[in-house]
């Protein structure tokens, strides 16, 4: 996600098999959700 | 977002994903604001949703759940793009076989982008993603052209790209043409 998803390198989509969709999904979101989104000159945007 | 559009286009995948079907685990719809994007995670999205179909650009990912490797390998290849894929696998070497079936123009497995790091691996993309390679022996092919040349050995009994040929020289020639090239 970085560059806001705008390179070619961000993933667009994952397949995964169903025993393990649900473990992955929750720790997606927790590092998704854990991402500073503003202007790129912020420095909180810097990770 | 870098561009105006891109917005619009990022709202769209999003919105026609959920109106399909698919759960927002991040995000949603509102996640679109202005030229900003917080990031959204999908999950079970149609796999004609243009979330899955189009390239979004934007922070967002669908997750879907499939019930083996052949399904996942039959999903990711049902795609007019084809740029890079990464496989994670317990099994380095079945990772490896399964990236042998993908269509990606470069696939890394139990890592993300590691094909972008070795130089001598061509570096491109397949179907709409592009063609032509940069880096490795293609990459420098790139920056080369082929020429043919022939040089003749006899001249040929009958010269078929002059009109003054003989109808029944013609006649032969093709004949000739004809067994030389027929289904054997």
């Amino acid at each position: 996600m970085s560059n806001a998803g705008q390179t070619c390198a961000g993933v667009e989509r994952v397949y995964v098999v169903r025993e393990v969709h649900a473990a992955l999904c929750r720790k997606v979101v927790e590092r998704a959700g854990a991402l500073s989104v503003g202007p790129g000159r912020t420095p909180c945007t810097v990770r | 977002m870098t561009m105006p559009g891109q917005a619009t286009v990022v709202q769209r995948h999003v919105d026609e994903a959920l109106a399909a079907g698919a759960r927002a685990l991040l995000g949603g719809s509102a996640s679109v604001s202005g030229a900003y994007v917080t990031p959204v995670v999908l999950a079970d999205v149609p796999e004609d949703s243009p979330a899955m179909r189009e390239e979004t650009l934007g922070p967002t990912v669908a997750i879907n759940a499939v019930a083996d490797t052949d399904e996942a390998i039959e999903r990711a290849n049902a795609s007019p793009y084809a740029l890079g894929a990464s496989v994670f696998s317990g099994d380095r070497r079945a990772g490896a076989a399964i990236a042998a079936r993908l269509r990606a123009g470069a696939v890394s497995v139990n890592s993300v982008l590691g094909f972008a790091a070795v130089p001598a691996l061509p570096f491109g993309g397949s179907g709409d993603s592009g063609f032509g390679r940069v880096h490795g022996a293609d990459g420098l092919r790139a920056f080369t052209a082929p020429q043919s040349v022939t040089v003749q050995r006899f001249a040929p009994p009958v010269n078929l790209t002059s009109f003054t040929a003989a109808a029944a020289a013609r006649a032969r020639a093709v004949s000739f043409a004809r067994w030389l090239h027929q289904r054997r």
